[in-house]
């Protein structure tokens, strides 16, 4: 005990300097650096600025935003990803999960408060905003031609049109760069023009790149298609080489690169290929179509119990492809504009040059005008399979076609849950949307 | 201008303090004096002993002494105050150089209003303040009470402080909300403070390997609460101002317990106990039938009577009330802890150490643990398999209090918790291992009849989080004048903490994802709480009117860190346990650090010793407010009036009338203010996987900390000689420039939402508390303690132009409670054709989400019953705890009937129409099971016996007890699943009852001895 009793006189002397050290912290430090905090996550826009480095990290980056937006995954959240999306909304996809808002877009019925469906729109225009950034710093920092920028251009007005196309009427395109401009709600048409600009952009940046030059030409193909330029863009694609691919590309370097379909369809039995969807969709799951190579004997989910599994197999992994624009697209698009102007020998020559690289049998021409119709769209439904197209395919049948939606899109009683389905042609735009002050919602929800 | 005048304040007090250390020595004297009970004779400890209108004082030891060193000559009035007993007052005149006494003889009252508070200004009376506050004797409850966590503490014991728990797991958290949620996107969490620093509660979240299907732990339960002296609720800004800007949800104080001058005393205990599932599981349903087609099929009941089907045979199941399924079994519970304190005038110690165990309900079931064994050619599982709901914590604590001379003293405080918890699969996961019961189909024709995963698979991923905690302050306390107190604190909060997953190649779920072929994560993170907290108080008593002054400046500086290295590696080989087994591996790093700092100044005049009139300013800066916002000021006013003190009188003994106004915050996140690229790997052509950035987020540099004003008022009044005590209060806050994470157009390709300061939420409400002594003879007293609150929410505003935030099933809309439950509903049924059967067109729902009600209890009432027999030696207590005013969304019931399609209402010819009429519009009108939650729980039961003395001399101890405890006994509750309490996602949003276990039944018997 005498000895605590010295230790207490001893931290006696130090008494005078505590307070003397808590005083000075008190009332001498600058409080600049008294509330420095330290934030190595984050990387200042403005430090890549003006280096090709820096350039190149951005245009990586918009990449990797285009493959999440596009085909689901961990992007700031995780979104369910276009291709998913569109699957489920169109006859491609059946949900055999339970969480009821993803189930919305199975049936037909999206709410613009629906929250599953918010991430991938945001993770659009992130990715349009990115290339943009991207496109912009590569043209600061590179002295030549070169192919990225162009590519970024081209991924912005992918995204343009995959909006059009998938959503209703009136998605505007803003901007945070040099302040926040809002935009205007924008028609599908005028979407797809904003597109093509876009894509004239890409055109003049290509860098002498085949590769770029034929994703330009396949876009705008698909947007001019949009926009009923038949002729336009069978002239658009008519230099694409067949053999030609574009596709996302992922890895199981990162959550964020992983194919979030492939998970979300062999592990969990969510997102698992329709047959004959609500009466009007096609048999992808049993055509035995090798454009649509097909996992599982149809017993039922191991999540829901009830949907029938069927996995596409192009799926099959996580470090898996999806295509974004293809030879076999552009011989699809001539077609059709071969059957818009009657040329039917054209047309079946450039049907079945698409369906070369699958080695499979010719079709031949069903004659009657209604069949020649459905027959250009199976075509490319089995075609351009799980690839985010067939919504606008769906609804160019409605909108060029003259067909009415309940004859396209799947209908009728839902394969559960006792529900049936709405009549939604395209996904409501989400009510995030309305801080926009000058977007009030849909144009218009029809095709 | 403000910074300065009080920057130079803290100086001048500073300077002051030590100028004038050599000028007060050789002019002083001290008192001493002994505290005894006018009725025995005894010795009074813990009694504290103050001079009035200062924050000079000492607290008796367990002899009963008390010294007050240094105080200049002159008059002073003593107070003394201790709980049980009435205080006094009285005067002692002091002359240079000699020692003056003065002893006290105390009279036992049931209940006082007086009481020593800890402030962040120092201790004070709490006739002083214009608030109310909470305070809660713990080593009383922990003795006598089923105590099993610090929340355990907390729960029903304030009125105005709601747990909301997640789930019934052994280690699963609550969240502790004070008057209301206040804010829509920042936390709404109180600051916890021990000994002076501030602690970590917030956990992150358990998502990816890690999840755990809703809920996390709560650090807030690594605090040990036998430890712990007492803790003080300050509820709202109106009494946190000086807390600043971390302080708009209230303030919990903690105490931890000290030694007194004496010789050693040791204080040991045992406890053990079972615990038990006090839910009742709903069977599960298959109706075999034909379709017309002649196939096999499931065949509802309306699915019959429309003719879609014949029925053939009903089959049942109930996977968990049967024993040879039910993976609930019954958990274990053991504690055991010492504690030692004493010392002298120079040191005072407290050393204890405490070792608990506690396995939760959960085991593998015989059954699938064979199966097992055959899967995997083994005839042993591991432990974590067969028991994955564990938890084990170790504390230590040592406090040593220094009086380094007549006029200063240090008290360090140092605490360390260790502790393993092994959380279960349950709630919203497809591993929970509840709802693969509840979602299975007992259909004959399958092999199995849990759905998603069974107990062998979802058991076969263990999730665990390790903590190493170290709480550590120092303060020394240091009167260089009798009229001046300062005090410096300096303390660390230091956290390691390791969240783990672990999945055998092999093992796990066979629908969730890749897990099965192994996954390794371990997530490290560093949690590091820095706190300096500096004040001066200076107390005088003017010349004028017996008017006393008191001023207290003070400065605190806070640094918040966490910094994590997350680890993931899946597709493990066969045996491969480490992040190098997997093939695929991912890993990254987060950094959020905040830094605060606040200066104070505070002015109190005391008019005889009744009338006290507080005005304080406290100025906060804040590395998380926006480039273009400096400063923010709070002020605060408050009044005290003790209008009546007569502790004789038969009837009215006192009465005191408060009121305050004040202001406090809420910090922005810590990165909200700026706008920055995220660093991220890409794939790209030609390349492969290349270093890339992605947009991160759009700051707001104009962002400034939400700020809450809290009125409130109310009175204090004890009658009939002291045994009736009613505490009444009625607050009014008002949260402005309330951080809403304000969803930005997407279009704008910025992302999905920007803090931005543009909301109003309110929170009115009343508190009541009332303590009676209802019996007092020899042999039978009886207390009733009622505590009472009612809480009115409402978002009040959002900016022009905003529209309502909506998350899955709730919204955060103009004019309705935050978080409340939004979902179409079911608006009307009939059997219109009289078959018993309510068909889907016999239902109608709304087409849109609406309004269902708040999910957060707007009314608790709390009655404690305390019977005391024999001269108090057998004390028999229960604790009944009211929620009520708010709806539980019972997913439970929701996703058997309408996803899954196998509840009893679907399958059971002649079911309750009603529910019928909700299983068949669940699929479309969700609000269906959106259910009045009110319930009335018997909280706590317990029988506490004090074995006489002279049977404990053989082991030579001084008092011992021995207390057989219950918690959870009994819910009373219209709900129609187990538990209203359970909010599966164990945040304020979205709510919904899903799946998670009950809060157990918990048995316990505790052995206390004291030497």
């Amino acid at each position: 005990m005498r000895n605590l009793t010295k230790i207490s006189h001893a931290l006696a002397h130090v008494r005078e300097s505590l307070v003397v050290v808590a005083a000075l912290a008190a009332t001498a430090c600058s409080t600049e650096r008294l509330l420095d905090a330290a934030r190595p996550d984050f990387i200042d826009p403005g430090g890549l600025s003006g280096n090709l480095q820096g350039a190149a990290a951005l245009y990586a980056g918009a990449l990797g935003d285009f493959a999440v937006s596009h085909d689901g995954g961990l992007g700031t959240g995780i979104g369910i990803g276009l291709v998913v999306a569109t699957g489920f909304m169109s006859d491609e996809f059946r949900f055999g999960g339970t969480p009821p808002e993803i189930r919305e877009m199975d049936l037909r019925s999206v709410r613009e408060s629906n929250g599953a469906w918010l991430q991938t729109y945001l993770d659009q225009h992130r990715t349009r905003a990115a290339a943009d950034r991207a496109a912009e710093a590569l043209k600061a920092a590179v002295t030549g031609a070169d192919s990225r920028i162009g590519e970024m251009y081209a991924i912005a007005a992918a995204e343009i049109i995959l909006l059009g196309e998938a959503y209703c009427a009136g998605a505007p395109l803003g901007a945070t760069e040099p302040e926040l401009i809002y935009g205007d709600p924008l028609s599908t048409q005028q979407l797809m023009q904003a597109a093509i600009a876009k894509l004239d952009l890409a055109a003049q940046n290509t860098g002498g790149s085949a590769r770029i030059s034929s994703l330009v030409a396949v876009l705008r193909g698909r947007a001019l298609l949009n926009n009923a330029q038949f002729p336009q863009a069978a002239a658009a694609v008519a230099n694409v080489p067949t053999s030609f691919a574009y596709t996302t590309l992922h890895s199981t370097k990162t959550e964020r690169q992983k194919l979030f379909p492939h998970n979300y369809m062999y592990n969990l039995d969510s997102w698992l290929v329709s047959d004959r969807e609500g009466g009007n969709g096609l048999n992808f799951a049993t055509a035995g179509d090798p454009r649509v190579p097909i996992d599982g004997d149809g017993s039922p989910s191991r999540f829901d119990q009830r949907t029938p599994r069927y996995y596409f197999r192009k799926y099959n992994g996580f470090d898996a492809s999806v295509t974004v624009a293809s030879g076999v697209e552009a011989r699809l698009i001539e077609a059709e504009a071969a059957l818009q102007a009657s040329n039917t020998a054209l047309w079946m020559t450039k049907l079945n040059e698409a369906r070369a690289p699958y080695a499979m049998t010719t079709v031949t021409d069903p004659g009657a005008a209604a069949a020649r119709v459905d027959l250009m769209f199976r075509e490319r439904a089995f075609a351009l399979f799980a690839t985010a197209h067939r919504v606008g395919d769906l609804r160019r049948m409605i909108r060029q076609y003259s067909r009415g939606a309940e004859t396209v899109f799947p209908t009728g009683a839902y394969h559960k849950d006792n529900l049936t389905r709405g009549s939604d042609v395209n996904i409501a735009l989400p009510i995030s949307e309305k801080n926009n002050p000058k977007f009030t919602g849909c144009l218009n929800r029809g095709a | 201008m403000m910074s300065r005048f009080i920057r130079a304040t803290s100086t001048v007090a500073f300077a002051c303090a030590l100028a004038s250390t050599a000028l007060a020595q050789g002019t002083t004297a001290r008192i001493t004096g002994r505290v005894t009970d006018r009725e025995t004779g005894q010795p009074v400890d813990a009694a504290q002993v103050r001079i009035d209108g200062s924050t000079i004082g000492a607290i008796t030891n367990g002899e009963g002494n008390y010294s007050i060193q240094r105080i200049a000559p002159g008059t002073y009035q003593l107070r003394l105050v201790r709980l049980g007993y009435q205080s006094m007052l009285q005067s002692v005149t002091v002359r240079a150089g000699a020692p003056t006494t003065a002893n006290f003889a105390l009279t036992r009252a049931p209940y006082q209003l007086e009481s020593v508070v800890t402030t962040a200004t120092g201790e004070q009376l709490t006739r002083e303040l214009g608030h109310a506050i909470a305070h809660l004797d713990a080593p009383k409850v922990v003795m006598e009470q089923p105590i099993t966590n610090f929340q355990d503490l907390l729960n029903g014991r304030s009125a105005g402080v709601t747990l909301i728990a997640s789930n019934g797991t052994v280690g699963g958290g609550s969240r502790v909300r004070i008057r209301g949620l206040s804010s829509a996107s920042l936390s709404n969490d109180p600051l916890i403070i021990v000994d002076g620093v501030r602690i970590e509660q917030s956990s992150p979240a358990m998502v990816g390997t890690l999840y755990i299907g809703g809920g996390r732990p709560n650090f807030m339960n690594n605090l040990n609460p036998e430890e712990i002296e007492n803790i003080e609720i300050v509820k709202g800004p109106s009494a946190a101002t000086l807390y600043g800007t971390q302080a708009a949800n209230g303030v919990i104080v903690i105490t931890t317990k000290r030694g007194r001058t004496g010789p050693p005393k040791w204080n040991t205990y045992a406890e053990g106990g079972i615990s038990k599932d006090p839910a009742e599981y709903p069977s599960i349903y298959y109706t075999r039938g034909a379709a017309p087609n002649g196939s096999l099929r499931n065949c509802l009941q309306w699915q019959a009577v429309a003719g879609q089907c014949t029925i053939q045979q009903v089959f049942s199941r109930n996977l968990l009330e049967d024993k040879e399924t039910s993976p609930i079994g019954t958990g274990q519970r053991q504690q055991y802890g010492a504690q030692v304190s004493g010392g002298n005038e120079s040191i005072r110690y407290f050393v204890s150490g405490d070792w608990e165990n506690e396995n939760g309900l959960l085991r593998m079931p015989d059954s699938e643990r064979d199966s097992l064994f055959k899967e995997r050619g083994v005839d042993h599982i591991p432990r974590r398999q067969q028991i994955p709901n564990q938890l084990t914590k170790t504390s230590l604590r040592s406090n040593l209090g220094l009086t380094l001379s007549q006029t200063s003293e240090v008290n360090l405080s140092s605490g360390y918790v260790y502790s393993y918890n092994l959380l279960p699969q349950t709630g919203d996961n497809l591993q929970g291992v509840v709802g693969s019961a509840m979602y299975g189909i007992p259909n004959p024709a399958l092999a199995s009849h849990w759905g998603f995963a069974p107990p062998r698979d979802g058991f076969s991923k263990s999730v665990s989080r390790v903590t190493n905690q170290f709480i550590n302050s120092g303060t020394l306390h240091y009167r260089p004048q009798d009229w001046l107190n300062t005090r410096a604190t300096v303390g660390l909060d230091w956290m390691q903490f390791n969240d783990q997953a672990d999945v055998a190649n092999g093992q796990g779920c066979r629908i969730c994802g890749i897990e099965r072929t192994g996954v390794r994560t371990i997530n490290k993170w560093n949690n590091l709480k820095y706190s300096v907290d500096l004040n001066a108080s200076a107390s005088f008593t003017l010349p004028w009117y017996a008017i006393s002054s008191k001023t207290a400046v003070g400065a605190q500086w806070n640094r918040d860190g966490r910094y994590g290295t997350l680890n993931t590696a899946q597709t493990l080989p066969p045996g491969g346990t480490t992040i190098d087994a997997g093939a695929d591996k991912t890993s990254g790093e987060q950094t959020i650090e905040t830094v605060s700092y606040g200066t104070y100044i505070e002015q109190q005049f005391g008019w005889r010793e009744k009338l006290y009139v507080t005005g304080a300013l406290r100025r906060d800066q804040n590395s998380a407010f926006g480039g273009d916002f400096g400063a923010i000021v709070y002020p605060k006013f408050a009044v005290s009036y003790v209008a009546l003190e007569s502790n004789d009188a038969p009837w009215l003994n006192q009465v005191r009338l408060r009121g305050a106004l004040g202001e406090s915050g809420q910090q922005p996140g810590a990165a909200a203010a700026i706008t920055y690229l995220t660093p991220t790997t890409s794939t790209v052509f030609g390349l492969g996987d290349v270093p890339s950035v992605t947009f991160g987020a759009l700051g707001n540099n104009n962002i400034k900390p939400e700020r809450s004003r809290e009125i409130e008022a109310g009175f204090d009044v004890t009658t009939l000689r002291n045994r009736v005590s009613v505490v009444l209060t009625y607050y009014d806050k008002k949260t402005t420039d309330a951080l809403i994470n304000r969803p930005l157009p997407g279009s704008l390709g910025a992302g999905g939402a920007r803090v931005e300061n543009v909301g109003v939420v309110t929170n009115k409400g009343t508190e009541l508390s009332v303590n009676a002594r209802v019996l007092d003879r020899v042999n039978l007293r009886y207390d009733l303690g009622v505590e009472a609150s009612w809480n009115k929410n409402r978002l009040e505003e959002l900016a022009p132009g905003i529209p309502p935030l909506t998350g899955f099933g709730f919204q955060n809309r103009p004019g309705y409670p935050l978080f409340g439950l939004w979902w179409p509903k079911l608006t009307g049924f009939s059997d219109a054709n009289k078959n018993g059967t309510i068909e889907p067109n016999e239902v109608t729902v709304t087409d849109t989400a609406v309004f269902n009600g708040s999910t957060v209890p707007t009314r608790t009432i709390t009655a404690s019953n305390t019977l005391g027999l024999f001269k108090d030696r057998l004390r028999l207590s229960a604790l009944v705890d009211y929620r009520g005013g708010y709806i539980s969304h019972n997913v439970n019931n929701l996703f058997q009937c309408a996803f899954v399609q196998n509840c009893a209402a679907l399958h059971v010819k002649g079911f309750d129409l009603e529910e019928q009429a909700k299983a068949v519009a669940g699929p479309r009108a969700f609000a269906a099971y959106a259910e009045k939650a009110d319930f009335v729980k018997l909280r706590e039961l317990s029988a506490t016996y004090q074995i006489p003395t002279t049977w404990l001399s053989r082991v030579r101890a001084s008092q011992a007890s021995l207390v057989v405890t219950a918690r959870n006994l009994v819910t009373w509750t219209d709900f129609n699943s187990w538990d209203p309490e359970n909010n599966t996602s164990g945040s304020d949003g979205p709510n919904y009852n899903f799946v998670q276990l009950a809060q157990p039944r918990v048995y316990l018997v505790r052995l206390n001895l004291a030497f």
